[in-house]
């Protein structure tokens, strides 16, 4: 089963206790692309706007590595963006490199969240 | 479009941070205080587990998996890989020595102590560290950390410390403290897509349904390692699992004897305090 669908599995049989805010669900689904993203111009398809595309979504991954969060599916965006350029499908790889940067965005946040949030999950 | 991102993630967060308000600021580090608040919840949580059974992870919150478990356990599947570290443990290295004589009462019995905080280096050390510390100092080559025979010598080591309590120590060194309390960081902080820590699951869902799972309480959680899982087919070491439980949440997952999985056990082993050592355990 997909990770989602464990998600809204949980969600639908009350194991997560607390409500999820729908801003929440969007980082919690992770769906860039259906929080909006989609909503960002589709990408041109030429190499130059990959090159800058790759470099953006690369530079926030590491960024997010720094901070020990990185997802498993920015990881899988990068690399399906890669494979898309090196098929020369520019467009494609754009669209995809500009999803992986999104992802690693919200990882960041993720952690800078987390760095004072979890003191309200300690038991005491 | 970053600053479209930028601008979702903060609302993300402000979602985030405003379901789970007034973060506490760290007060002074207190191991003992952390302990005993935790276990209070759990034995307040589940009234009716006593609280040696809390080893036995999901069959002491289920009454159909316990059923199933003790079936299994009339002829327990790591008996083999038990056996084998038996004999791992007591053939001697190339130089004549062996395990035994890296550790102290030749390495019987002694368990319950790991992962230990060593003053002289100022690390946490696991006992899987401290097998491949003693094959290193023999010449050895490092074993894999996450299973094979790492996971049976562990297993057979573990299984000589049966009846005895763990007794994990966080001395009074800012270098024990800090490695306890990263543990415990990481162990409460949301990570991955899926956005659950440990604690999600492990305290918040513990004794619920996950798939066919019934996810254990987090007191307990390390008690039964390594375990011997179905799903693996064999016997796997703490750090492999934990590798698993990242991954579930779609976090990249840190290597198996990565600082923050030594924090991350040390943590969850010093929770355990005063719980019966009873690994190797089996688990679905
Ligand atoms: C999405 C829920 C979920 C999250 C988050 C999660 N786990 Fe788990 N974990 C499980 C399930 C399900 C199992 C298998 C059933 C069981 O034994 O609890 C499991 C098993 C384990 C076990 C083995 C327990 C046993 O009795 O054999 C350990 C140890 C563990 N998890 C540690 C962790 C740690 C540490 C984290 C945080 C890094 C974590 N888990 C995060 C769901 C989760």
């Amino acid at each position: 089963m997909k990770g989602s669908e464990i998600m809204r599995r949980r969600v639908a049989s009350g194991a997560v206790a607390a409500p999820l805010p729908s801003a929440l669900l969007c980082l919690v689904l992770g769906l860039g692309l259906a929080c909006g993203f989609a909503g960002a111009a589709r990408a041109a398809g030429t190499q130059a706007g990959y090159d800058a595309a790759i470099k953006a979504a690369e530079a926030a991954e590491h960024q997010a590595g720094l901070t020990h969060d990185q997802w498993t599916p920015t990881v899988e965006a990068l690399k399906a963006a890669h494979a898309a350029a090196a098929a020369k499908d520019f467009a494609k790889a754009t669209e995809l490199a500009q999803h992986a940067e999104a992802l690693a965005q919200l990882s960041i946040a993720q952690a800078q969240s987390e760095q004072t949030a979890w003191h309200s999950a300690v038991l005491r | 479009m970053r600053r479209v991102i930028a601008a979702v993630a903060a609302l993300a967060m402000l979602a985030l941070t405003g379901a789970a308000p007034a973060p506490a600021t760290a007060g002074k580090s207190n191991p003992a205080a952390d302990l005993k608040a935790f276990q209070d919840y759990f034995k307040t949580s589940f009234p009716k587990v006593p609280f040696d059974d809390f080893v036995n992870g999901p069959y002491a919150v289920n009454k159909g998996m316990r059923a199933q478990w003790e079936q299994i356990m009339q002829f327990p599947p790591y008996d083999f890989e038990l056996a084998d570290g038996k004999k791992l443990f007591e053939t001697k290295f190339a130089n004549g020595k062996s395990y035994g004589d890296c550790f102290p009462d030749k390495g019987i019995g002694i368990a319950q102590t790991y992962p230990h905080f060593d003053a002289k280096t100022g690390q946490v050390v696991t006992l899987v560290d401290a097998i491949n510390a003693c094959r290193v100092t023999n010449g050895e080559a490092k074993l894999d950390v996450s299973k094979g025979p790492m996971a049976e010598i562990a297993a057979y080591m573990v299984s000589t410390s049966h009846g005895k309590r763990f007794d994990v120590t966080i001395p009074d060194d800012p270098r024990a403290l800090a490695a306890y309390e990263a543990g415990k960081q990481f162990f409460y902080s949301r990570r991955g897509q899926l956005n659950f820590s440990c604690a999600s699951c492990h305290v918040q869902s513990a004794g619920k349904r996950l798939r066919g799972d019934i996810i254990a309480p987090a007191l307990g959680l390390v008690a039964a390692f390594p375990i011997y899982r179905d799903a693996w087919g064999n016997i796997g070491t703490l750090g492999r699992r934990f590798v698993e439980c990242n991954a579930q949440v779609r976090a990249v997952a840190f290597k198996p004897d990565s600082t923050i999985y030594h924090d991350l056990e040390y943590f969850l082993t010093y929770m355990d305090n005063g719980l019966p050592v009873t690994g190797p355990g089996t688990r679905p």
